[in-house]
């Protein structure tokens, strides 16, 4: 033993095998299909987000008259702010898509069955939380997209019953949207929403290991392969190619910034970031309270989708309604996508 | 929004009563349109088309000197 390893281990008394011990996490051999690698991307890229994130804080200046200049400037004139802005929403952006992929994933190999029920709830919660960071990081620019959807995503919220009204004045700051809004969005952008999902992440994890990687439904093979190096490696991998692929995107595509918000002026054919298409377009298809009411049926459903399974398993056995159930909500999600992208 | 008739001057808030976006008018159709969800509102504010639960709030209007003053204090606290 070296005396640099006695000196930490004499101050730090854990045994190295109690740490090494995770790393050797055998993990059944289908894990090695590249398809199975995306549970760690949607972390890599948190790991991003928070670093360019922290840049941007440097420069970024929460007040509605200073925001969108400092959006600007930060854009045009800091060195290199192009490019982690950049780096910042393409990796919200990719963020997202993982996390979707992984989420298919684990619902078509059906991995959220009994005994990972609460893992499925802690991914989906995470979903939630992507989706409220992407919301409230758009609405930082202050742009006329940003104050648009600060209004239309909070007054969704004041519909909703009991808590609707409380929650959007705790939100803006008071009864319409005003210079507290942008602060208190700015808040939970840098430092509630990150914290949530930090601590969800490794609750989320913490589950996967207590009850080890959910076996493939019919595969016969027994053999197993260590996490580290063999899947550490694959993960590596898909962080570098994130990486140059975020980097080749910004340069080819460097972010850029919309008109100053104006509150007066909704502009025509506004529409929010594409993951919204499917909730956008459900919106304008129905009236205000089966819109709010089937979007919280449908958020719940997804909650509790590993019970309602379990459920439609005992309602008919071996019928596979699960496929069928979730299948047509995952093509009607698609359809509203696609209708919103291409109709608009 | 503003109407002048021969005998009153009426005021329409132009705030949809869905979701909150400003409409806009549409000269061609001679209706308001939200730009946000598609919303349509005829010229007295009534719902001809979409989601808006209610129609466009009506606004008190008083006539002082052949000014015109909008008591924004009557427009509805449910969207804005």
């Amino acid at each position: 033993m070296s005396r640099t390893t006695r000196w930490i281990e004499e101050r730090i008394p854990v045994d190295p095998e109690v740490l090494r011990k995770p790393l050797r996490e055998p993990l059944p051999v289908h894990m090695k299909s590249w398809i199975y690698c995306l549970g760690g991307t949607p972390a890599m890229l948190f790991c991003i987000l928070v670093a360019t994130g922290i840049l941007l804080t440097f420069y970024y200046v929460p007040y509605p008259t200073q925001a969108y200049a400092s959006v600007s400037n930060i854009t045009f004139k800091v060195r290199m702010g192009w490019l982690v802005r950049g780096i910042h929403r393409g990796a919200s952006q990719l963020m997202i898509v993982s996390v979707l992929l992984h989420m298919i994933r684990v619902f078509f190999t059906r991995a959220y069955r009994k005994p990972r029920e609460l893992n499925w709830v802690l991914g989906v919660a995470l979903f939630m939380i992507t989706l409220t960071f992407a919301f409230t990081g758009y609405s930082l620019v202050y742009d006329q997209l940003s104050y648009w959807a600060t209004i239309v995503g909070t007054n969704m919220i004041a519909v909703l019953p009991v808590i609707g009204k409380p929650l959007l004045y705790m939100l803006r700051g008071g009864p319409n949207v005003n210079p507290n809004t942008l602060s208190r969005f700015y808040d939970f952008h840098i430092v509630v929403l990150p914290a949530m999902m930090a601590l969800f992440i490794v609750a989320h994890l913490a589950l996967v290991r207590l009850h080890s990687v959910a076996p493939l439904p019919d595969d016969p093979r027994q053999e197993s392969y260590p996490f580290f190096p063999d899947h550490m490696l694959r993960e590596a991998i898909i962080g570098l190619l994130l990486l140059i692929g975020l980097l080749n995107y910004v340069m080819f595509f460097p972010p850029t910034i919309g008109a100053l918000a104006t509150p007066g002026v909704t502009p025509g054919h506004i529409r929010p970031e594409w993951y919204f298409f499917p909730t956008y377009r459900w919106l304008k298809m129905t009236t205000m309270s089966i819109g709010i009411a089937g979007s919280i049926v449908y958020v719940t459903g997804l909650f509790l989708w590993p019970f309602i399974d379990a459920m439609l398993e005992r309602i008919a056995p071996r019928r596979n309604l699960w496929l069928v159930v979730g299948t047509g909500f995952f093509l009607m999600t698609i359809v509203f996508m696609v209708w919103e992208a291409i109709v608009g | 929004m503003l109407e002048k008739t021969d005998n009153e001057v009426r005021a329409l808030s132009a705030i949809c009563t869905h979701l909150g976006c400003i409409i806009a008018w549409q000269s061609k159709t001679k209706e308001f349109v939200c730009p946000c969800h598609g919303g349509k509102y005829d010229l007295n504010g009534n719902v001809t088309f979409g989601p808006p639960p209610r129609p466009l709030d009506k606004l008190q209007v008083k006539v002082r000197d052949g000014q015109v003053f909008v008591v924004m204090t009557s427009l509805k606290e449910e969207i804005v």
